[in-house]
């Protein structure tokens, strides 16, 4: 699909902001002007589900994960768990995105961290708070990216931030 | 400001006022950080529209996550959606909100949530109700600084939908079409007009008479109390534990 029509949205400041939208006389409508919005077509997507198997396929949370997989060139998605039972065979409790559309599936358990990922876990307030006061000023958010990030493993960060949240 | 009272919270004052307008056999839906729509319309559904569907956006619990976001826009540009709400960093007197920028949009002040549909849904939906917790005059401006969505359209500009009305914690103001201006329906109990006056940065429209916003029933605020406050607390955790929505 080269671009879709939108109602509504003209005359907004958001038109403003994206000179490749058009607005043309709508061909069905007479006298009245209808908004057309371009494709989006991503080099890369990047997307965390719940689940993927051995074959690549991958159960995702929302409806347009599908969709989001569908227009992009590579499909590189982050899961909570690798099962090992064919998900297009059992996608409940999510959306399946067949194999073919996937480049390359990582295990990486709570990795929608500081948000959340339900049923898996609810978000981390206490992190985002403390994320916000961090990154009011370019010192915090270095002292912020210190701890957490620079020098940090994926399994690291996630050990960090999973000790900090049992107190709470 | 100085609304109080013992016997209902802001928050069920709104949703009791929210559940008025939602009408039997129609489709309503709200998105995210609604908590207050969310109870008003769940209040409406036990009391006088049991037939009415409602779809919020992105719910968690499978009993209100009935169909996807997507779809529901599909539904609003068919014409099929009764009413959505909306609220807004900032709300002008034209009906404009503005969810995107404050200051200059190149270098903003503070870089907001962004738009998330309601360019479409404002201009699609039936009725849009409007609603804010904090009513001052930093809130409600006389020119949004980033118009997110329109208020208002020319002719060429296919409409049926809009602002509708205007719910905040201290009063109720209805937006007439013809004059394109809010007008005042209620102030909340102990608060005056002046003080939403003083609050509100945009001229509107005030009656001779101003009534008070009528107060929740016992039975609406068993019914909030009970199990509706369990499902919006499904929904919005943080924002029942911290007693937004009171009791």
């Amino acid at each position: 699909m080269p671009f879709i029509p939108s109602r509504g949205v003209i005359g907004t400041d958001l038109v403003n902001l994206h000179p490749n939208w058009k607005i043309i006389e709508d061909p069905y409508n007479e006298g009245h002007d209808i908004l057309l919005v371009p494709a989006i077509r991503p080099d890369i997507a990047m997307i965390h589900a719940f689940k993927a198997d051995q074959n690549g396929n991958v159960l995702a949370p929302g409806y347009e994960d599908r969709m989001v997989a569908q227009a992009s060139d590579k499909v590189l998605v982050t899961v909570e768990e690798i099962v090992d039972y064919d998900l297009s065979e059992d996608p409940r409790g999510g959306h399946l995105i067949p194999w073919p559309f996937i480049s390359l599936v990582i295990h990486a358990p709570r990795g929608s961290h500081p948000g959340g990922m339900k049923p898996y876990y609810e978000a981390d307030n206490g992190h985002f708070s403390r994320y916000m006061e961090a990154s009011r000023t370019a010192d915090g958010f270095n002292a912020y990216l210190d701890e957490f990030v620079r020098g940090h493993t994926e399994d690291e960060y996630r050990e960090m931030v999973t000790r900090a949240a049992v107190p709470a | 400001m100085p609304f109080r009272s013992d016997d209902y919270t802001i928050g069920e004052l709104m949703a009791t006022r929210i559940s008025r307008e939602v009408r039997d056999d129609t489709y309503v839906s709200s998105g995210a950080a609604s908590p207050v729509p969310m109870a008003g319309v769940l209040l409406a559904q036990e009391t006088h529209a049991p037939d009415m569907i409602y779809v919020p956006i992105g719910a968690s619990n499978p009993e209100l996550n009935l169909i996807s976001g997507k779809e529901v826009f599909d539904l609003a540009q068919r014409g099929r959606l009764d009413i959505f709400f909306l609220g807004g960093a900032q709300i002008d007197g034209h009906g404009n909100i503005n969810l995107t920028t404050i200051g200059d949009h190149d270098r903003p002040d503070v870089r907001l949530p962004g738009a998330a549909g309601s360019g479409m849904l404002y201009f699609m939906t039936n009725r849009v109700i409007l609603f804010r917790m904090e009513h001052t005059s930093r809130v409600f401006v006389e020119n949004v600084d980033f118009i997110t969505s329109a208020g208002t359209s020319g002719e060429r500009v296919e409409r049926p939908g809009g602002p509708s009305m205007l719910i905040t914690n201290i009063c109720v103001m209805t937006y007439q079409k013809e004059q394109k201006k809010f007008e005042l329906e209620s102030v909340h109990p102990g608060v005056t007009v002046d003080e939403v006056r003083e609050n509100t940065g945009f001229e509107f429209l005030i009656p001779d008479e101003v009534p008070a916003t009528t107060t929740p029933t016992p039975e609406q605020l068993e019914l909030l109390r009970g199990s509706i406050k369990d499902r919006v607390g499904g929904e919005y955790p943080g924002f029942v534990a911290s007693g937004g929505f009171g009791g």
